[in-house]
């Protein structure tokens, strides 16, 4: 298929070739001369990419996002530091909406939810891992080499050189004091004020040249889109959009869960709470002189049962109990339960205050 | 201490002693109280649920956004080769109108000279179909082109299960400790 | 149920003088338990539980599987705690007559004054080898976790502590050993619920 070449050139257009291959010839090579010297694809050829045109298509973006704006989200730091031509500022605002919107999912609808889980589920929808596995399902591909003469419709990023330790490339720009002591205790909850949304280090950018992995270049490409939809086509289409690819993954919060002590929890949040203090029976049993005895225990708390659980000795039937128990508790979801953003839909209802408790069992 | 249990980010000195019968209040109402039993360890104690596994969400495609699986269509014709007049008229005159319909779909066409003509589904998994359509009206190649465009990608299958999920049942698993026993 | 008789070659009802009763003949003549397929599934077909049944008094009928221990988690502002019916807290097993996981309990005292705690930490600290946890719970007459949160050990006595355990662990052997780092991983898997 021939494609139609439109470019601006004085020079070119000025030589009077009668034969029209040889005159086209020409102006491709004079094009691709051009192109080279660019370190990403210039902006007129978004128009003629078809991948850029099938992405655009394919993710139901609004028409208000302009391929050109599309293309540049696939343009990483480290393939263009340009920042009028790279994705760092679509990112950095994509990043954001992200954080936002997943955070306030998360703490709405678990409001018991302990920070270390919630942490870890908002590693599970947003985490760089994700958000590459996101952009792998949409269909990018990579560029080998960035440059002005390849398709927009390719990711383009520099690569870490091999050998390089990934943790060397970006320095640490936190702002916790004593950040270097790396054995000192953190407490979670000092990691609101100081870490990133993951309870991790907050870690500058990347040094000029140094290249990114392919890991985040990708996340970088996610954050971009949904930087970009919202500066084009406002706010309701981010956030469905966030709804819609981000949001609809799966995630059991429950799997995320890890104690140590479950029934020692269980007893201090029962007395927190003013309930009765929580007292392990048998419900039943079989075989407790066999080779393969199985126990169930309840945990019950007066007359009502906390939770139950069953295993091959009465402690781990207990642990796995008081477990249920606990999991009951910070897993709860109110009814019908509402975030802080959607007060922004037009003819949204009143607002009615997210439940808020006392928060995690601190023993 | 504090009567509405303990704020957060509190950390208890469990050494001290006014914190004893802080312990023992909590405990005094029943005698079967089993706080006593656990083993405690005195080092752990700022987190109750701590998360170490690296989780992450899986994608459910059709649940939110629904992404086509097949990203790119190549047509491969002759020019001159007889097994190809259908795929010409095919290329000339319904092509057009398949690529109005699926612009979610990059279509490539491109001479294979003294070749059957071919063509090729290139899937989101890396996986690459082919169907060779020599000799073929421009209807039956429309019916080739929609079985490769339906396609994910994948290997054919036998589905077994009419539903698979990757939520958990919310009927529950069966289990023989529960319940009561009935005659069967 | 399956009571053996050697079947003689003509059937039973062709001989009536074999048989004690009508009703047993039948009921010896149609020993075919479990040997077609309409005849297994008539016994699987087991009368429902009553939150299951079909709809009753023409409106349809809410299943209703209680959670744990729902009610009592909820916050007093969920429309949800109400919704327990009256028969299912009824309808649960008294909980005094469950057996307790534990044989014994221990019993509560709150005897100690601030006096003896200080007396136990003295005792621990000052010579460990005589006052350990177990020694000291059975002088005061409590338990040795008390014991555990009054006090630490010391770190002389925590060196020698770990050199013991070190000695004893190099006398096992592989099966041993392995046995020993499995059931810290079951353990472990406890508090994941795996």
């Amino acid at each position: 298929m021939e494609q139609h070449c439109s470019f601006a050139a004085g020079n070119v257009e000025d030589a009077t070739f009668q034969d029209p291959d040889a005159m086209r010839h020409i102006r491709r090579a004079h094009k691709r001369k051009t192109q080279l010297q660019y370190p990403s694809p210039p902006v007129e050829a978004a128009t003629q990419s078809a991948k850029l045109a099938a992405l655009h298509a394919r993710l139901y973006l609004p028409s208000r996002l302009p391929l050109q704006t599309l293309a540049r989200t696939l343009v990483d730091a480290s393939a263009d530091s340009n920042v009028d031509f790279n994705n760092e500022s679509l990112a950095t605002l994509g990043h954001d909406l992200l954080a936002n919107y997943t955070s306030e999912h998360l703490i709405c609808t678990y409001p018991r939810l302990p920070l270390s889980v919630t942490f870890a589920a908002m590693y599970a929808y947003v985490g760089p891992k994700t958000l590459a596995a996101i952009s792998k399902e949409w269909g990018i591909d990579n560029a080998t080499v960035p440059g002005g003469e390849v398709d927009p419709g390719f990711l383009q990023f520099q690569r870490v050189a091999p050998g390089t330790a990934v943790e060397d490339i970006s320095q640490l720009k936190s702002s916790r004091p004593y950040a270097d002591q790396k054995k000192w205790r953190m407490t979670v909850s000092s990691k609101i004020f100081y870490d990133d949304e993951f309870g991790d280090a907050i870690k500058g950018s990347v040094a000029l040249g140094q290249g990114v992995t392919e890991e985040t270049a990708r996340a970088t490409f996610v954050r971009a889109v949904l930087g970009a939809i919202y500066l084009h086509a406002g706010r309701p289409a981010a956030k469905r959009f966030f709804e819609q690819h981000i949001l609809s993954r799966h995630l059991n919060v429950s799997e995320l869960f890890n104690f140590s002590q479950p029934a020692r929890d269980l007893a201090r949040l029962c007395a927190r709470e003013n309930f009765e203090a929580p007292v392990a029976k048998i419900v039943s049993e079989t075989g407790r002189k066999s080779r393969s005895p199985v126990f169930v225990v309840g945990i019950f708390s007066g007359q009502d049962k906390l939770g139950e659980g069953s295993g091959s000795s009465l402690m781990e039937a207990r642990e796995r109990a008081a477990l249920s128990a606990l999991k009951g508790w910070y897993l709860y979801t109110p009814l019908n339960p509402r975030v802080p953003s959607s007060m922004e839909e037009e003819g949204a209802a009143p607002w009615k205050p997210a439940h808020i408790d006392l928060g995690e069992v601190i023993v | 201490m504090f009567p509405g249990g303990l704020p957060v980010g509190a950390s208890v000195q469990v050494g001290e002693y006014q914190e004893h019968f802080n312990y023992n209040d909590a405990g005094k109402s029943n005698q079967d109280d089993f706080v006593g039993q656990g083993k405690l360890s005195m080092d752990e104690k700022d987190m109750s649920g701590v998360f170490f596994e690296c989780e992450l969400t899986e994608a459910q495609n059709g649940v939110g956004a629904f992404i086509l699986q097949c990203k790119r269509l190549d047509f491969h014709y002759c020019n001159f080769g007889g097994s190809s007049r259908g795929m010409l008229s095919f290329l000339t005159t319904d092509l057009a109108a398949f690529a109005r319909e699926h612009p979610q779909i990059e279509i490539r066409v491109s001479p294979r000279p003294a070749k059957h003509p071919v063509i090729k589904g290139h899937y989101i998994n890396g996986q690459e179909k082919a169907i060779c359509v020599r000799n073929l009206e421009p209807s039956e190649i429309m019916k080739k082109t929609n079985i490769l465009k339906e396609a994910n990608g994948e290997k054919l299958k036998r589905t077994k299960k009419p539903v698979t999920s990757l939520n958990e049942s919310v009927r529950g698993i069966w289990s023989p400790y529960h319940g009561d026993l009935r005659g069967v | 149920m399956a009571t053996s008789i050697t079947m003689p070659k003509r059937p039973f009802l062709t001989l009536p003088f074999l048989l004690p009763s009508l009703t047993e003949s039948l009921s010896l003549g149609a020993v075919r338990h479990q040997s077609s397929y309409r005849r297994t599934k008539q016994r699987l077909r087991v009368k429902p539980d009553a939150s299951f049944g079909p709809s009753q008094q023409g409106r349809d009928q809410i299943i209703y599987n209680p959670p744990s221990s729902a009610p009592k988690f909820l916050p007093a502002n969920d429309v949800r705690r109400a919704m327990r019916p009256a028969t299912a807290a009824a309808a649960t097993t008294n909980v005094s007559e469950l057996p307790s996981v534990y044989k014994t309990q221990p019993e509560r005292k709150y005897h100690l004054t601030p006096e003896d705690v200080e007396e136990i930490r003295k005792l621990r600290l000052n010579d460990p080898m005589t006052w350990s946890r177990y020694s000291l719970a059975k002088k005061f007459e409590c338990s040795p976790l008390f014991i555990a949160k009054v006090c630490g050990a010391s770190p002389e006595k925590k060196a020698i502590q770990k050199q013991v355990l070190e000695a004893v662990q190099s006398r096992w052997g592989p099966k041993r050993r392995m046995a020993r780092e499995d059931r810290k991983l079951r353990r472990e898997a406890w508090g994941r619920d795996e």
